[in-house]
């Protein structure tokens, strides 16, 4: 009872603070966004006229001839045909109009900073983009017209100012060499893209990840043979994720793996180290390092995986060889 | 290997149906955009006699043509990289719908449709989507991949020329030749309402051959014929709930079902060796006799001698049904001014279930029946349905992030997760041993009624006294978890509207644990029923002895603490350049592997400039610094990137992209290892108290270091409205290598270069039909020596000519 009280206080006292404004309140904007004048920095909060698009026309006939093919032009006959139009994302434009087409008597979103254009954007798209005011984008201040156009957009239905992977490339130089190696997953060649395992809108995921359904990694939704639950898991695929021994984007090495040479990757962990690590308790020791004669490195030159074929997890022996 | 083309040969696939059935969806892609192309028509046909009713507008295109391809060198490499075959092809379709007028338009507003790849691509997609109003949105997507892999380093056991029998291996012996498909489709209901449904669904299939291997109870390594097939279906269905302006609540429900039916056998390649009596018998891949000591019956070529190791037959079964059940729960809202909030809970309880596990063995290893040595050995689960475990797996994560702008010029968030699998299992296998004397010999499981006391008869089983349990039934316990807590604050500060300044902390808690615990039932029959763990042990009626010992859980826990720094300013000096520079450093107190950082650094800077509209710089710097610097490890590592490119678009006449790339991944780790012929020059590894020094005697430095270049430019010419070119270069070049442990080892594709040359041109000849032409280079070779091996470099050239024609905007009906 008491725990209930407590929230009903805490429930009380953000409306409170909140003036009462719940669902109605806009927050406010920067410095900044208010030199765009209070009707375009605020479509919705007691405009007093919209102008109506059709007057829009007169003078952006480029913009707005492209409207009619885009997604938003459905909301545009709703409410009696005047649902979302020019106004709905720029503000009223009745003061623009009347000023012979003064710039700053409009939301312009060229002049606009990424976080005010964001939050006009948020306003209808906050569902489907829940984490993007805690994404690395927002964060540096990548704003939503960087990769979408309204007006101009290359490839719907999400408006994107250009294709993927090539949208991503223009900022992401470091990722675009990666997809060029011999051996990478195949976006370039168009199978993949790249919001196939990264939501930039954010997720709760490192490198803004998307993750399986059961909340796995997302490598999982395609390479659901890695899943398990194996009675025998391969710890460290599970508690440091496939990128530790795979570059997902692409590497000179087959598999895209970590090293050109499997044994130096599994001895790295597996060797006699480890052991003395653990008598001090600094190490976690999950499997021990391969000292029978069957490792000889120099008999043959046996890859680890030739016997441990099942590295991802067995479910029938630990040491993965079935 | 004779088994081998047909899985090495990726023009003689096996897969037929699957082909078929892409064959099937290409032409129905192609019927549709024919039909609704012919509405078009059609409906300006009847536009002309009857009263216009211009409802969509359609456009769209259809490329059809094919490839020639000419190319020499490794066939398996140009199949693992390229896998571009000659042939026709339906190059790519796209169809477009706009509706001109949605009340007249019931089904959709909007469709789009793109489709490329199908005749024989080794990928090719269909999308799919399509709107109607305030009623539904709906996209579907299809994909085929195929997968072919032969680098043929991989798992390779180099066998040198000076082998007794020489057996090369030229194919690595985890080749795969699989094809991937995934459907799948999402609809929303009433996406723009208070309350919107979405159902979904998504199939992801894989099946075909492969190769793959495993250490039999005969101390080689069999290659065996992996059939890969595995299927994955996901249904989700959720709820948007939209109780005021600017909060979002959504519910989803996720059911993923997962059913693999791999399966593997012997290699009937592998049986290339008789005994004297005929039998096929397989040496595995890892041949590497001497003269001295090879088992070859002197005289012959492939008799060998009966009391060697060797595989006679090899298959398992072992399917597996898993069921995840996920719910999931999430909010935002940003109705509190100045405040955004938003929040995500899951909860999955996943469970797997091995029933009809099936694996058989014959064979024969030279430890005999003394101790470990086998000849016929069959596992099995319990139970008629041969149940051989249940595993489970619970994932429960939950984060709640909050972002609240303190002024105009101050933003704090902080971002709470936890996140929490564990995965407990028990499995009972069970394990029947025939044992022999010798590959050629018949073994006999124990019959009371056959065998008789004093168990002499020939139908008893072979037995010395120290022979292992003829049956073992264990219950095996596992269980892995790790849980994550972490906290992340940061501070931003905008003094300015185009700079942004961030400072945060975070920590972050791991909580890893791990057990086994195997409680093994061993029966031991006659002759010598008293023998190793039942000695001394009273006697069943039958005659056999069995014992439990007791077992104790193996728990393995650890914690590992880490604080992170996090730095960031974001800028915007002038309206044409952006630079965002991120640093993050950590430092924990453990790891969780040798390789896992102790400490890392992380500086992460990209820049754009956009001086005007026609031209673009960017650049980025990846600088990854990581160690786990404590004695006997000395683990170092660095990824560092530097990057650059820039387009140059001055309208529609031409435009130019060139990109420039430097990485360079480093890594160094002390490994001890085990050789009786190291290396000259090979150091001591001398690890005070440890226990295995004595067994990895020798030091490496694990040594690794890829440096490589990157480079590519592009050329589009429009010099006319009817014609355009394009051409371009990219090549990735590595100049790596790392620490050799073995004579034999080679650096393969870390020392590499991978040239991608291409031209293409194509030309209006009517209006709305273009004829193409393409050419594209593939060039792969690799520096070092090949190995005892075949060569992997090739090089190819693929020509390809097509029609594209385009759907121009019309209206249709």
């Amino acid at each position: 009872m008491g725990r209930r009280m407590a929230w009903l206080v805490v429930v009380i006292a953000l409306v409170t603070l909140s003036g009462g404004r719940f669902g109605l309140a806009e927050s406010s904007e920067s410095g900044a966004s208010k030199k765009q004048g209070a009707h375009a920095s605020n479509p919705t909060a007691q405009e007093p006229e919209f102008a109506g698009g059709a007057a829009c026309v007169m003078c952006h006939e480029a913009e707005t001839s492209s409207f009619g093919r885009n997604p938003h032009s459905k909301l545009a006959l709703e409410h009696g045909g005047k649902g979302v139009t020019c106004e709905g994302c720029h503000g009223s434009g009745k003061e623009h109009i009347e000023s012979g087409g003064d710039a700053t008597k409009i939301f312009s979103y060229t002049r606009a900073s990424s976080e005010q254009i964001a939050k006009r954007c948020l306003t209808c798209h906050q569902g489907d983009h829940q984490m993007f005011s805690q994404s690395a984008h927002a964060e540096a201040k990548v704003s939503c017209t960087q990769c979408h156009s309204v007006h101009a957009a290359q490839d719907d239905p999400v408006l994107l100012r250009a294709s993927q992977p090539n949208l991503c490339y223009q900022c992401h130089k470091d990722v675009k060499p990666a997809f060029s190696k011999p051996f990478h997953h195949k976006v370039n060649e168009g199978l993949m893209k790249c919001s196939d395992c990264h939501d930039p809108h954010g997720t709760f995921e490192k490198s803004m990840t998307k993750t399986a359904a059961q909340q796995d990694a997302v490598c999982i939704k395609c390479h659901q043979e890695n899943a398990g639950p194996f009675i025998y898991e391969h710890p460290v695929v599970k508690a440091e994720g496939c990128v530790f021994c795979h570059s997902p984007h692409g590497s000179a090495n087959p598999r895209m793996l970590a090293r050109n040479n499997m044994n130096q990757l599994c001895l790295q962990c597996h060797t006699g180290a480890q052991a003395s690590h653990k008598t001090d308790g600094r190490m976690f020791n999950s499997g021990g390092p391969p000292t029978s004669p069957a490792h000889d490195q120099s008999m043959q030159y046996t890859s680890c995986i030739v016997c441990h074929s099942q590295i991802h997890g067995s479910n029938v022996v630990d040491t993965f060889i079935r | 290997m004779t088994h081998l083309a047909h899985v090495s040969d990726p023009q003689n696939r096996p897969v037929l149906r699957n082909r078929r059935a892409v064959r099937i969806a290409a032409g129905a892609a192609l019927l549709a955009i024919g039909l609704l192309s012919g509405r078009t028509v059609r409906a300006q046909e009847e536009q002309k006699n009857s009263k216009p009713s211009h409802f969509y507008l359609t456009n769209g295109s259809v490329e059809l043509g094919g490839h020639m391809i000419s190319r020499s060198g490794s066939d398996p490499m140009w199949a693992t990289l390229v896998n571009q075959q000659t042939g026709p092809r339906m190059l790519q379709a796209l169809f477009h719908a706009h509706s001109s007028d949605p009340r007249k338009t019931p089904f959709f507003d909007d469709m789009t449709m793109n489709s490329f790849g199908y005749g024989g691509e080794p990928y090719a997609t269909t999308t799919l989507n399509m709107f109607k109003g305030k009623i539904y949105k709906f996209s579907a997507d299809f994909r085929r991949s195929r997968s072919y892999f032969d680098y043929n380093l991989h798992g390779n056991s180099l066998i040198p020329e000076n082998a007794v029998p020489y057996v090369p291996i030229l194919h690595s012996p985890h080749l795969m030749n699989t094809v991937r498909h995934s459907i799948g489709a999402d609809l929303t209901i009433a996406p723009l309402s208070r309350v919107s449904f979405r159902a979904g669904y998504w199939r992801t299939s894989s099946e075909g051959p492969g190769f793959s291997s495993n250490v039999s109870k005969s101390n080689t390594n069999p290659l065996l014929d992996q059939w890969w097939r595995y299927n994955d279906d996901l249904y989700t269905g959720g709820v948007d709930w939209k109780p005021f302006r600017k909060t979002v609540m959504d519910y989803d429900q996720f059911i993923t079902n997962f059913k693999q039916d791999t399966t593997w056998k012997l290699d009937p390649g592998q049986l290339a060796f008789t005994l004297a009596n005929g039998t096929p018998a397989s040496q595995g891949l890892n041949i590497f006799t001497t003269a001295a000591n090879t088992c070859v019956v002197a005289g012959t070529t492939n008799t060998i001698k009966n009391k060697c190791n060797g595989t006679l037959d090899y298959h398992r079964t072992e399917p597996v049904r898993t069921l995840f059940p996920t719910e999931q729960f999430r909010f935002v809202t940003a109705a509190i001014p100045n405040v955004s909030i938003n929040g995500r809970m899951l909860y999955s309880s996943g469970s797997s279930e091995l029933n009809n596990y099936d694996e058989y063995y014959s064979g024969w290893s030279d430890s005999s029946i003394n101790t470990t040595g086998r000849n016929i050995i069959t596992y099995r689960g319990i139970g008629d349905r041969s149940h051989l475990g249940s595993l489970h797996r619970i994932n429960v994560s939950g984060a709640l992030g909050i972002t609240a702008q303190v002024g105009p010029k101050v933003e704090l968030s902080d971002v709470v997760d936890y996140r929490s699998f564990r995965n407990p299992g028990v499995t009972q296998p069970h394990q029947l041993t025939q044992f022999g004397t010798s590959l050629a010999n018949t073994s006999n499981a124990y019959d009371a009624g056959l065998c008789p006391p004093p168990y002499t008869s020939s139908n008893c089983p072979l037995h010395t006294t120290k022979t292992a349990a003829d049956i073992t039934q264990a219950y095996r316990q596992t269980y892995l978890g790790q849980t994550i807590t972490s906290n992340t604050a940061l501070a931003s500060y905008s003094p300015l509207q185009k700079l942004k300044l961030s400072l945060g902390y975070r920590w972050r808690d791991r909580y890893i644990a791990h057990m086994q615990q195997t409680t093994t039932t061993s029966t031991f029959t006659p002759p010598f029923p008293n023998r190793g763990a039942c000695a001394n042990v009273p006697l069943s009626a039958d005659g056999t002895c069995t014992v439990t010992p007791a077992s104790t859980p193996a728990w393995q826990r650890d914690e590992i603490h880490e604080r992170w720094g996090l730095f960031g300013i974001a800028t915007q000096p002038t309206a044409q350049l952006n630079i965002k520079l991120n640093v993050e450093a950590m430092s924990g107190d453990k790891s969780f592997t040798q390789i896992s950082p102790r400490q890392l650094q992380h500086y992460v800077l990209r820049t754009i400039y956009r001086p005007n509209s026609m031209v673009s710089v960017a650049g980025a710097v990846n600088w990854l610094e990581s160690r786990n610097n404590v004695e006997y490890v000395h683990h170092l590592a660095h990824a560092r990137d530097f990057s650059f490119g820039t387009t140059i678009d001055p309208g529609n006449k031409w435009s130019l992209e060139m990109n420039y790339a430097y990485d360079n991944d480093f890594s160094r780790t002390d490994i001890c290892y085990y050789s009786t012929s190291p290396l000259p020059g090979a150091g001591s590894c001398s690890i005070p108290g440890s226990p295995d020094v004595n067994l990895q005697p020798f030091f490496g430095n694990g040594y690794y270091n890829a440096p490589s270049h990157f480079g590519s430019m592009s050329l589009a010419l429009a010099p006319t409205k009817k014609l355009q070119f394009h051409s371009g270069y990219s090549v990735s070049a590595s100049t790596g290598a790392s620490e050799i442990l073995n004579e034999r080892q080679v650096q393969g594709s870390l020392n590499s270069d991978y040239h991608q040359p291409f031209t293409d041109v194509a030309y209006e000849i009517f209006p709305s039909w273009y004829w193409k032409a393409a050419y594209n280079y593939y060039g792969y070779g690799e520096g070092g020596p090949a190995g005892p091996t075949l060569p992997r470099g090739f090089h190819g050239d693929m020509f390809t000519l097509s029609v594209r024609h385009d759907f121009a905007p019309r209206e249709g009906k």
